[in-house]
């Protein structure tokens, strides 16, 4: 081993204590209750459902949702989707599995729904504001682009997916899944690293690290050879290499405040007296903070678009400029 | 590949998934794209490149004292 890498073990054991370490005990979690297995199975059947339903809509009759056209957009055929949708399915079950072992069928599947019901619903909610409300800012012109169905005009004030097989009303599969793996692995990771810390600071790192990824991942994936989602190209606001800074507000925030809620569900069973009840009242309480989210974010940003215009663009090397 | 093997091994999965998003969205991407400024951008993810890291030398750190 390099002095190197040894001095860095050494600072890190030093610093990092290695008594209280969670999730790597090496428990396996009890085998569920038929309780858990009915709420498990509850959720799984209502998020194929609902998949199912979605994905019908949106890749065979487009125009009711005022589907954008996705002509033209890289690695949007067949086989490029299909790979990216296994992919993205092999590492959801890396942390499907670890949490199945680890916390139980019933957590699993609790932090699985909540992904859709939290971050798939408030996507879709701002994807479709973006469509059909009217301009945050008075006399703002947003570009309207060609429907799927090749005749409506669709307008974008914020931002949509441009490819996927499977959707989740107006979210991709692959993003929802993308932000269960990234929030289990981002909280999971804060576990780790500061195990006796308070609730409050593993929820901000755990929230900070996927944030911190997509600091990286946003430029790239929105640059003209992948297009992955679009931005709309807004008049005002403050811009982090390219991307509205709201972007990555929201991403720390739905992942902060998911892990806090997620951290007082064994509280809520205990509380409710079933899993059933518990279940409910979790993805009720995630709903309410939807709103919350939606309301304070969609504020903020329109203040921010009225007094930032034209817009700031934070950048390093020129990205985004 | 005996049980206790298999269970060390499941510590490592959610850091694994962390990593290949990581990887391959962003390395493998900004290196498709060539433009050596998003090549730069990366170092903007070291702290979560530490962190991960960290919890791999936390995950084995772990398994070392269970043993």
């Amino acid at each position: 081993m390099s002095p190197c890498l040894r001095a860095g073990l050494v600072l890190i054991r030093k610093y990092l204590p290695m008594d209280k370490i969670v999730f790597t005990d090496g428990r396996i979690a009890g085998k569920a209750e038929p309780g858990e297995k009915r709420v498990a199975l509850i959720i799984l059947s209502l998020l194929g459902l609902a998949i199912i339903a979605s994905s019908i809509l949106h890749n065979f009759f487009p125009s009711v949702l005022d589907v954008p056209s996705s002509e033209g957009i890289p690695f949007s055929n067949f086989a490029s989707l299909l790979a990216m949708d296994i992919g993205t399915i092999i590492m959801a079950w890396f942390c499907f599995h670890h949490a199945w072992k680890r916390l139980g069928l019933y957590a699993a599947s609790i932090f699985l729904g909540g992904s859709f019901v939290f971050t798939g619903v408030e996507e879709s909610m701002f994807i479709l504001l973006g469509r059909w409300a009217p301009a945050p800012v008075p006399g703002a012109v947003y570009p309207a682009m060609m429907g799927a169905d090749g005749i409506t005009m669709v307008a974008n004030k914020t931002y949509f997916f441009t490819k996927d097989l499977l959707w989740f009303l107006e979210t991709p599969v692959t993003a929802c899944l993308g932000w269960f793996f990234l929030a289990y692995a981002g909280v999971y990771i804060a576990y780790l690293i500061i195990p006796r810390a308070h609730i409050f600071w593993k929820a901000a790192v755990g929230g900070f690290l996927p944030m911190n990824v997509d600091l990286w991942v946003d430029p790239v994936q929105t640059h003209a050879m992948f297009r992955t989602w679009i931005w709309s190209d807004q008049p005002g606001g403050i811009w982090l290499f390219g991307i509205p800074i709201t972007n990555f507000i929201g991403w720390f925030l739905l992942i902060f405040l998911f892990a806090i809620v997620f951290e007082r569900l064994p509280g809520m069973v205990n509380r409710s007296g079933g899993y059933g009840r518990a279940a409910v009242r979790f993805y009720l309480i995630l709903i309410a903070l939807e709103f919350f989210m939606l309301f304070t974010l969609g504020t903020y940003g329109t203040v921010e678009q009225a007094i930032f215009s034209p817009k700031i663009n934070i950048t390093l090397w020129g990205i985004g400029s | 590949m005996n049980e206790r093997t298999k269970n060390n091994m499941l510590d490592y999965l959610p850091v694994l998934s962390f990593f290949i998003f990581w990887f391959q969205a962003a390395l493998g991407g900004a290196l498709y794209i060539k433009d050596p400024a998003l090549i730069k951008l990366g170092v903007v993810t070291l702290p979560a490149v530490a962190a991960m890291i960290a919890a791999v030398v936390r995950i084995h750190a772990g398994h070392r004292n269970r043993s």
